[in-house]
């Protein structure tokens, strides 16, 4: 195989034999393995990252290089110093071995599980406001609606008082609850960028 | 026409008992502070058909058993009557989540956004006595 045009290429690109030893890196996977070229080239991958056997992304691997199969998925790689990135990969059976593509993508994955979090952070927000805002103003609503609906007589009035003073407090409360935990995630977006 | 009121917030209740007293319009008026009481209301009247209530205007946000919660354990209840009661949710929420659940439920018939006034009890009121006339049919 000619590698001129592999060798360069942004995605990574390798192969492995049969016997699952590293036969081709193009540059970018040199760069997402953190070793030099010449530490891999011929080494079996399980003396290279021990343990890397018992991972669900080797598990895909052997299926792949047992059955001659393809394979596409993501997988979250833990380095020997715990520094863990995401990678797409695809797998394709090449010759006795396997050719396997990989992207990272850590950035997109971190950006899914900010934006997660953002998503569960606006809902609480969202649970909060309609629930626990909207519950004192609608009792004032209810307050004037009542009033306004006919005679009230005194102990009516004091009863009224008593409720829209109650609704006045809680929202005092709630409203500065709800700043809170904005504030709370403003902090939690500034620390991100 | 029976009523049953169950909503945690004592203010509400006040305000909800005085304005459907005063629309004449109610034989008798049941207020319970949770879903678990009244579930035991309904159990303890459902030996006599007329004292059932009708409708219940239900709130969503409660302590101890919620809105939905009461809703599960009513489709579950052994009660011979229970098509011909109708469930309003009444409730301050405006997040349209909890109105698609709502309407979930066979026995909700409308969802009420508080506060309660005449007008949107009526509507309920209407949408009950369609429902009955179909069911007599």
């Amino acid at each position: 195989m000619n590698h001129e045009v592999t060798d360069h290429l942004k995605e990574g690109f390798q192969i492995i034999s049969k016997d699952w030893r590293y036969v081709y890196l193009n540059d970018a996977v040199v760069v997402h393995s953190r070793f030099k070229r010449e530490e891999l080239i011929g080494r079996k991958m399980v003396d290279v990252y021990p343990g890397i056997e018992k991972t669900k992304m080797f598990e895909v691997l052997e299926h792949c290089m047992e059955n001659h199969l393809s394979a596409n998925f993501e997988n979250e790689f833990e380095y020997p110093d715990g520094l863990k990135l995401w990678f797409e990969l695809r797998v394709q059976p090449y010759d006795d071995g396997l050719i396997i593509l990989s992207i990272d993508i850590t950035s997109r994955k971190n950006n899914e599980v900010l934006r997660s979090g953002y998503v569960k952070e606006l809902e609480s927000l969202i649970d909060y406001t309609s629930h626990h805002i909207r519950q004192p103003v609608t009792k004032i609503l209810g307050i004037k609606g009542y009033a306004e609906s006919g005679e009230l007589s005194r102990e009516d009035l004091l009863k009224l008082c008593e409720i829209l003073n109650k609704s006045i407090l809680d929202l005092d409360h709630v409203t500065r609850n709800l700043t809170e935990r904005m504030l709370e995630v403003k902090a939690k977006t500034q620390a991100v960028d | 026409m029976n009523i049953l009121l169950v909503d945690d917030d004592a203010g509400f209740n006040f305000l909800n008992s005085r304005l459907l007293r005063r629309l004449g319009v109610i034989e008798h008026l049941f207020v319970c502070d949770n879903g678990a009481k009244a579930l035991k209301l309904i159990r303890k009247l459902k030996s006599n058909q007329n004292s059932i209530p009708k409708i219940i205007l239900l709130d969503i946000k409660m302590p101890q058993m919620n809105g939905f919660d009461f809703l599960d354990s009513l489709q579950e209840m052994d009660l011979e009557m229970k098509e011909e009661i109708f469930v309003a949710m009444l409730s301050s929420s405006v997040d349209p989540t909890d109105k698609l659940k709502s309407y979930a439920y066979p026995q909700v018939i409308d969802y009420i956004e508080k506060p309660l006034d005449a007008g949107k009890f009526f509507t309920t009121l209407h949408k009950v006595r369609n429902k009955q006339n179909v069911q007599k049919i």
